[in-house]
């Protein structure tokens, strides 16, 4: 039989594959797919057990499938069939789940609440009160009383007198949190991961173990600096550097016949990968030429985009904190060197993420 | 003439449901056996071969839709085949939703995921480099025939087609796309 190169055409080769094989398996006898399962996994009941696991979730999530059911039922029972007390509803409860998550992420349990090693301070200090203006409930309850936040424990940050004179910085819209503010310094000088190393040279306190969300996170990304004034809007946010390499492809240089849509940076494979900033991971799937590919979605309709990754440990819909690690860097790259392709995306448009990052 | 009315305002029987009911479903998948779950989880496997989605979400999904009422599983249908037919109806869907441009909007990766997708389909078939009748039996799946066409294709009598088909199974389930 000639061999034909290109012999399917069908997009949905791979499902009509799977249609067929499944009737195979279906009408397998039960034994026989114990025993591949212990050839594959060395336990004949691996896969059941496997099964057995996703059963139960299912049973978690389809009892909150029906009381949403149920819920929609008795709205209409009381009248609400037409469209706006449904709509109303919705609304209402889009308002609480927003607000939850607002709270989720203003809660006062990040900074305020943690220990903070001094070699932390450089990497903090851009999040000070006077760049980010207040963020924790204890600082919008200073901030609403006309006294300005007290400093977390360990922190040894001065606010500037823009922190005082200037609490009109947004309470509640999280995007701002990083717009560039005129008294923000971009103190430090912090090489990035600077706060990283420190962290990893000393042992963690009691209150890092028991608290690790925004302190963690905000230790393991490296510092940002503001950008040139000028060059982003004002409610566009900062990120920060997915790992620590040397930039071997900017912007727009030529990458295969086209411009670079981000850049490229080299690392040594499984070099831990970080999210640039707090976010919804929307796609993680391998890719023909990059390994894998993480996008994750941010505030203000920014993507970021992590390429030639290795080894993701984050899945769709996950959420993720900046510095959080959502893969290890893989061995791809441009003439053999491992490298991390980065892109930042305002919508569905790569933009440079020099104007985004700090300076490494 | 007179009617008789003797009978009519007597409580029939209730026909049985035309599906089962939610406690009867939950009891069915309870009492799965082992081999049943370990063919689901191979279907699911199959299914979600390059795929943006692991084979567990898929099980997953369709173990709630079930559980949840949402797919009616009609009375005496078995649970193999039933379920199995669930797995392979999301998989459908949700490959129909999936756009050839990642989730975001972003439009880079459309290229790159048609020609990975034709990649792929290459490397299934080069499975098969070594027999040339496996080979033309995958090529036959891959375009959708099925049964006697696919025998017929093979030129194999049914004990060798059968043979020949869990053969493929075993390498194609073995080949991490």
């Amino acid at each position: 039989m000639e061999p034909d190169p290109n012999p399917v055409s069908s997009r949905d080769a791979l499902h009509n594959l799977a249609d067929a094989l499944g009737e195979d398996v279906v009408a397998a006898p039960p034994e026989r797919l114990l025993a591949e399962a212990a050839e594959d996994d060395g336990d004949a009941h691996a896969f059941a057990a496997a099964f057995d696991r996703v059963s139960a979730r299912a049973v978690r999530q389809s009892v909150a499938r029906r009381m949403a059911g149920h819920v929609r039922a008795f709205a209409s029972s009381f009248g609400l069939a037409s469209w706006k007390p449904a709509m109303a509803a919705t609304a209402a409860l889009a308002v609480l789940v927003v607000a939850g998550d607002l709270y989720w992420h203003v809660r006062p349990s990040g900074i305020s609440d943690t220990v903070v090693p001094a070699t932390r301070e450089a990497s903090l200090a851009r999040d000070a009160p006077a760049a980010r203006g207040p963020t924790t409930l204890s600082e919008k309850k200073s901030a609403a009383g006309g006294t300005p936040a007290s400093p977390p424990t360990g922190l040894s940050y001065a606010p500037s007198p823009a922190a005082t004179e200037a609490p009109q910085a947004r309470t509640g819209d999280i995007g701002a949190a990083t717009a560039p503010a005129p008294a923000a310094p971009a103190a430090g000088g912090a090489q990035p991961f600077a706060a990283n190393r420190a962290r990893a040279a000393k042992p963690a306190t009691e209150s890092q173990k028991t608290m690790p969300s925004r302190a963690v996170v905000t230790a393991a990304a490296p510092p940002a600096a503001e950008p040139p004034a000028g060059q982003r809007a004002a409610k566009d946010p900062s990120f920060g550097w997915p790992l620590r390499g040397r930039v071997v492809a900017g912007f727009g240089s030529p990458s295969r016949g086209a411009p670079n849509k981000g850049i490229d940076l080299a690392a040594p494979p499984g070099t831990d990968v970080l999210a640039a900033d707090d976010g919804i991971v929307v796609h993680v799937g391998r890719t023909r030429r990059g390994g894998n590919l993480v996008l994750v979605r941010h505030r203000h309709d920014f993507v970021t985009a992590y390429g030639r990754a290795d080894k993701p440990t984050v899945k769709l819909g996950d959420h993720v904190r900046r510095g959080q690690v959502i893969a290890k860097s893989g061995r791809g790259g441009e003439g053999g060197e491992p490298q991390l392709h980065f892109e930042i995306r305002k919508g569905a448009t790569p933009v440079d993420p020099a104007q985004f990052l700090p300076p490494g | 003439m007179t009617v008789s009315t003797i009978g009519l305002s007597t409580t029939r029987p209730e026909p049985a449901a035309a599906t089962l009911s939610r406690a009867e479903v939950a009891a069915a998948v309870r009492s799965l056996t082992a081999g049943d779950k370990t063919a689901l989880i191979k279907v699911a496997r199959l299914y979600a071969k390059k795929t943006p989605y692991d084979h567990e979400d898929l099980l997953q999904e369709a173990l709630c839709r079930v559980l949840a009422g949402t797919r009616a599983w009609p009375r005496g249908v078995q649970a193999l085949p039933f379920l199995w037919g669930v797995v392979r109806s999301i998989a459908w869907e949700w490959k129909k939703k999936i756009p050839d441009k990642a989730p975001d909007g972003a439009d880079v990766e459309a290229e790159e995921r048609r020609a990975n997708a034709a990649i792929d389909v290459a490397k299934v078939i080069a499975l098969f480099d070594d027999d040339p009748v496996a080979q033309a039996i995958v090529r036959g799946m891959m375009e959708g025939a099925r049964g006697q066409e696919l025998q017929d294709l093979s030129g194999l009598d049914k004990t060798d087609y059968e043979s020949k088909r869990t053969k493929i199974r075993r390498r194609v389930e073995k080949l991490s796309l």
